[in-house]
């Protein structure tokens, strides 16, 4: 894609813009077009540029800088009469511009030589190149036709400030721009579409830039050390190849290929957050209704209501981001919310409680005034204004339930909530939840393929994926199954995670074995948080019982069962309960499972894995009982809620299961109130460490939840299990 | 440490940039397969057709065993027209044609789709080289086809260069070890490729036959022109009838005359003599696009012309 260079003197220095469509530009300076402080001078450089070469010249423009390094050297003295003087500035345009064909033309050895006498040769070429400018404002020779353009702008105008309203908190590609104009039938047919994102975008409601460009501005000829900004990846993810759109060699990003191609001449388009419309509602609402008051529709078990409370103090301990009135009013409200949260008791320590709350305070403040100064521009490091909220639940806790009161308190203010999770299907579950519990908000779920991909309501339901798409857009994230593939370990989904956030917004992290670092970070408080120790039917966790039994390739080979596992598993069957039995490789289930139904005489018996074409069928019809055993591997480690199960767990001593993943399968057995006391068993050939921190990791929580109370009185009179 | 690895791969990637651009085409990836990205095991005995073939020993350097067993060759040919491996009706049918004939490297198989939806439409440029590698074999089987029908017919293919002294046979020697392909190269005059529309252009970044094209005449050495347009304003079909629409697609494309001239310069034959051009596209379907840019050729061209098409895909 290709965009247009130009400058205007605003009055006190010439400023350098890129557009996409000059008329509107043209019309915004000089005819009047919403401009308060209308342009008296500007020109245009009638040459179309690559949009990045465009973008790195608006970037890098340091004219009244340049200026003054050059008359300092010469008289040391700064003469600022001449600023004004277009001629200098159009010679320093063609300047950049010439500097940019150089660059570029020449491949990697040479620019480093030639850069040396670009200076020289500029000032000559540029003198020829001078004659493409265009003057600005146009001769008004042409009155008629110039009010017909008038009317013509109208609409452009009324279509741009319902292109801004759409694309709020969005970063998307040109394309994803016209699919999502296109669709809300926004009254641009085929080209205009690019004059009514310029226009909003000189009204300062959208921002325009490459996709892949120099971070955080920079020379305008650092070619290299680009970066996508889409999706956060460097250098080593840009590939660099002859662009049939721009006719330069343009580097396009590998990384986040599957969302659409950025590259360096594709124009990414990010939409200011605006404050909602429902300002009043916020004072209102959260502050005549107190939290225990509001958490009781909700119907929770005291071990969720204290954390919801907790983490409703914490998201409302903060005004919603953009609305300014209320700002100065939090600073003072600030003390008595603390308050409560000592009350509320979740093992933080007052005192450190305090200081964290100063911390996140000192830092949010800090970060607000830098994100004033250059909003929307992506971070290059991690971003030290959200605040992280780390919810840790053991399985079956009843997570859901819990994030229904935050959600509510922010779409109540008139705030934006997303729900993000890295699985499709654990989405496309939560999504009648979410529409039950919410009947009156508008609820968009997306994921690859998507019907409302382009629809925009209160809560967001998403796949970690989709948030590529999305800048600076909600008020409240939450983050589930955090420790998930593909979540975790992928710096591109934390980049998309973080950005999708608003300044200082609250993040809830879900997780019920949340990665070390964020387990000590809570332990040190340097992490809010809360845990929930035990299960909504308030029961204890089952401890897995640690057996020891040969591998299952060994079991393969010599076609035989130990007798601890055939005994056990007859008598789960016998109890009527249904087996989740977990292998570590995916080659070893279905062998295993024809084993299994021989040596048991069940024929119901079946395997399943990431390879599996029926998975989803083979998984409802192990919910209805037809399959009674189920060999599988961690795929089915979470997301499966099976009421009456026990989980058999071979080769426990093996690589790939770690705590978290054998926590995880552990927390598949006694979901249900029906049958709390699911059977889990660990078969391996030794105990490693694994197995027992997974075992000391869920009786830490049975005795935790026993100490605060959550138990059923059953279990606290006897102190029976755990 | 992980500081350092990253400025190690930055280094790297640098490098790749900078380097020659053929040469990144041609070297074997080491990041696994290049379309699923798994891990390519070192060679093993072959158990495919052709087993002498460098071309394959290319493809299976970069693609995993798996991925590299689901290209459907198209080995057998029973259409002597069009290629395809069954019978045609189409081309019987066909009352007029302007190319000789069209040879494919794959059937249009639905992993074949896939690969090609990955490259043409995701735009993964990683796949291009391997994708253009893979018209190597059909390219090679075209060219020997056709020196035999020449040959049949009396002309030889490789006439003009062929024969004189002892100096010649010389040259001819030295230019066979510095082009083991010389016989492949000689008997084509030029390449060209089905080009796309700008708007097309605009929104892909690249012409997918473009890069095929350009790849095989690097590697074969011979010469690359782009001889058509694809003329723009008839780019709206769908609003017209049958009979407009192959009138209308009979004149999509013209020919780029400053090119074609170029091409007439470089021939040395005199006059009157015919000229050999290969035709590259992605798929064959039809054949309509083929003949549309046949037929435009030939009334282009300055010399009768005998265009052969080479296509990714038969579908």
């Amino acid at each position: 894609m290709n965009a247009w260079v130009y400058i205007v003197h605003n009055g006190s220095e010439w400023e350098a813009k890129l557009t996409l469509a000059p008329r509107v530009d043209h019309w915004y300076w000089f005819e009047g077009g919403g401009c308060q402080d209308q342009a008296a001078v500007g020109w245009l450089w009638s040459e179309s540029l690559p949009l990045g070469w465009a973008c790195r010249i608006v970037e890098g423009w340091d004219y009244r800088a340049d200026r003054k390094r050059m008359r300092e050297n010469v008289s040391g003295k700064v003469d600022t009469s001449r600023i004004a003087d277009s001629e200098e500035a159009l010679s320093h345009l063609a300047g950049s511009i010439e500097r940019m064909h150089d660059v570029y033309h020449s491949s990697g050895r040479h620019a480093k030589v030639t850069r040396m006498r670009v200076d020289e040769r500029c000032r000559s070429a540029s003198n020829e190149r001078i004659r493409l400018a265009e003057y600005w404002p146009r001769d008004d020779n042409g009155k008629p036709n110039g009010s017909a353009a008038e009317r013509g702008m109208e609409k452009v105008a009324a279509s741009a400030s319902m292109a801004a309203g759409l694309l709020q908190g969005r970063a998307l590609l040109s394309g994803e721009v016209r699919a999502l104009l296109e669709g809300a039938s926004v009254p641009v047919a085929g080209a205009s579409w690019s004059e009514a994102v310029q226009l909003a975008a000189l009204l300062g409601r959208v921002r325009l830039s490459g996709a892949v460009a120099a971070h955080g501005g920079g020379r305008a000829d650092a070619r290299r050390r680009s970066r996508c900004l889409r999706c956060g990846s460097g250098e080593e993810q840009l590939r660099r190849t002859s662009c049939a759109s721009c006719g330069r060699l343009c580097a396009y990003c590998e990384a986040c290929l599957t969302m659409g191609r950025s590259r360096e001449c594709e124009l990414l388009v990010l939409g200011r957050y605006e404050a909602s419309e429902r300002e009043a509602g916020e004072s209102s609402i959260c502050k005549v209704l107190p939290v225990k008051e509001r958490l009781e529709k909700w119907g929770l078990s005291p071990a969720q209501h204290a954390a919801a409370a907790e983490a409703l103090r914490f998201v409302e301990s903060q005004p919603l981001y953009n609305r300014g009135s209320s700002l100065r009013h939090h600073a003072q409200s600030h003390t008595p919310h603390l308050r409560n949260g000592q009350v509320a008791g979740t093992g933080i320590h007052p005192a450190k409680e305090s200081e964290r709350q100063q911390q996140l305070q000192y830092s949010w403040w800090r970060n607000w005034s830098v994100r004033l100064l250059s909003w929307g521009a992506p971070l290059a490091a991690e971003r030290t204004d959200i605040r992280n909220f780390l919810l840790w639940a053991v399985t079956g806790a009843g997570k859901t339930e819990m994030i229904f009161p935050l959600v509510d308190s922010v779409i109540s203010r008139g705030g934006r909530a997303l729900i993000a999770s890295p699985r499709r299907d654990v989405v496309l579950e939560l999504d009648p939840r979410i529409r039950r519990a919410f009947p009156d908000a508008r609820v968009v779920t997306l994921y690859g393929g998507s019907e409302q991909r382009w629809e925009r309501g209160e809560i967001t339901l998403s796949t970690t994926h989709q948030l590529f798409r999305f800048q600076e857009a909600f008020d409240l994230v939450i983050l589930d199954e955090l420790d998930a593939f593909p979540y975790h370990g992928d710096p591109m989904l934390k980049y998309a995670a973080d950005k999708s956030c608003l300044p200082g917004a609250p993040r809830l992290l879900l997780s019920a074995t949340p990665p070390r670092e964020l387990q000590r970070a809570a332990r040190q408080g340097k992490l809010a948080h809360a845990r929930v120790p035990v299960r909504y039917h308030r029961h204890p966790l089952p401890v897995p019982s640690l057996v020891s039994a040969p591998t299952v390739k060994g079991m393969l080979q010599e076609d035989k069962l130990p007798a601890t596992l055939t005994k056990a598993l007859r008598s789960s069957l016998s109890r009527g309960a249904q087996i989740f039995v977990f292998v570590q490789r995916i080659a070893q289930a279905e062998p295993l499972a024809a084993l299994l139904r021989r040596k048991l005489q069940c024929p119901h018996v079946d395997a399943t894995s990431s390879q599996d074409p029926d998975r989803a069928a083979k998984v409802i019809s192990f919910r209805k009982g037809e399959i009674r055993l189920l060999v599988t591997t961690t795929i089915l480690e979470r997301g499966v809620t099976i009421p009456r199960s026990d989980v058999y767990i071979l080769d426990a001593d093996g690589g790939l299961f770690d705590e978290a993943s054998l926590v995880q399968m552990a927390g598949r057995a006694g979901r249900s109130a029906d049958d709390p006391r699911g059977k889990v068993y660990f078969f391996g050939s030794e105990r490693n460490q694994s197995q027992l921190q997974a075992v000391r990791h869920i009786r830490s929580m049975n005795k935790m939840a026993k100490v605060r109370g959550y138990l059923l009185p059953v279990y606290t009179k006897k102190g029976a299990r755990a | 440490m992980s500081g350092l690895g990253q400025r190690i791969t930055h280094f790297k990637s640098i490098l790749q940039s900078a380097g020659d651009r053929s040469m990144e085409w041609l070297s074997p990836d080491l990041s696994g397969c290049t379309v699923c990205g798994k891990k390519v095991l070192p060679q093993q005995g072959s158990a495919y057709a052709e087993q002498g073939m460098a071309s394959y020993r290319l493809l299976r350097q970069s693609l995993c065993v798996s991925c590299f067993a689901s290209i459907p060759w198209l080995d057998r040919i029973a259409c002597p027209v069009c290629g395809r491996g069954v019978n045609c009706g189409d081309c019987l049918r066909r009352r007029e044609r302007h190319f000789v004939c069209n040879r494919s490297a794959v059937g249009y198989s639905p992993v074949m789709r896939e690969w090609l939806a990955m490259y043409k439409y995701r735009g993964n440029e990683r796949l291009a080289p391997m994708l253009a590698e893979m018209l190597v074999p059909s390219f090679i089987r075209l060219t020997e086809e056709k020196l035999i029908i020449n040959h049949r017919k009396g002309q030889a293919g490789i006439r003009s260069r062929e024969g004189g002294g002892g100096l010649q046979r010389v040259r001819k020697w030295v230019h066979q070890l510095w082009n083991p392909h010389a016989s492949i190269s000689r008997s084509w005059d030029a390449i060209t490729y089905v080009p796309i529309s700008g708007e097309r252009a605009q929104e892909r970044g690249f012409n997918q036959a473009q890069q095929m094209a350009l790849y095989l005449s690097n590697r074969f050495d011979i010469p690359i022109y782009d001889l058509l347009i694809r003329d723009r304003h008839t780019e709206k079909m769908s609003f017209k009838t049958r009979v407009e629409r192959q009138r209308d697609s009979e004149a999509l494309f013209t020919g780029n005359e400053v090119q074609i001239r170029r091409l007439e310069r470089s021939l040395s034959s005199s006059n009157g003599e015919e000229c050999t051009i290969l035709l590259i596209d992605d798929i064959y379907t039809t054949g309509s696009t083929a003949e549309a840019c046949a037929s435009a050729l030939v009334r282009y061209a300055y010399r009768p012309v005998q265009l052969y098409t080479l296509t990714w895909a038969r579908s």
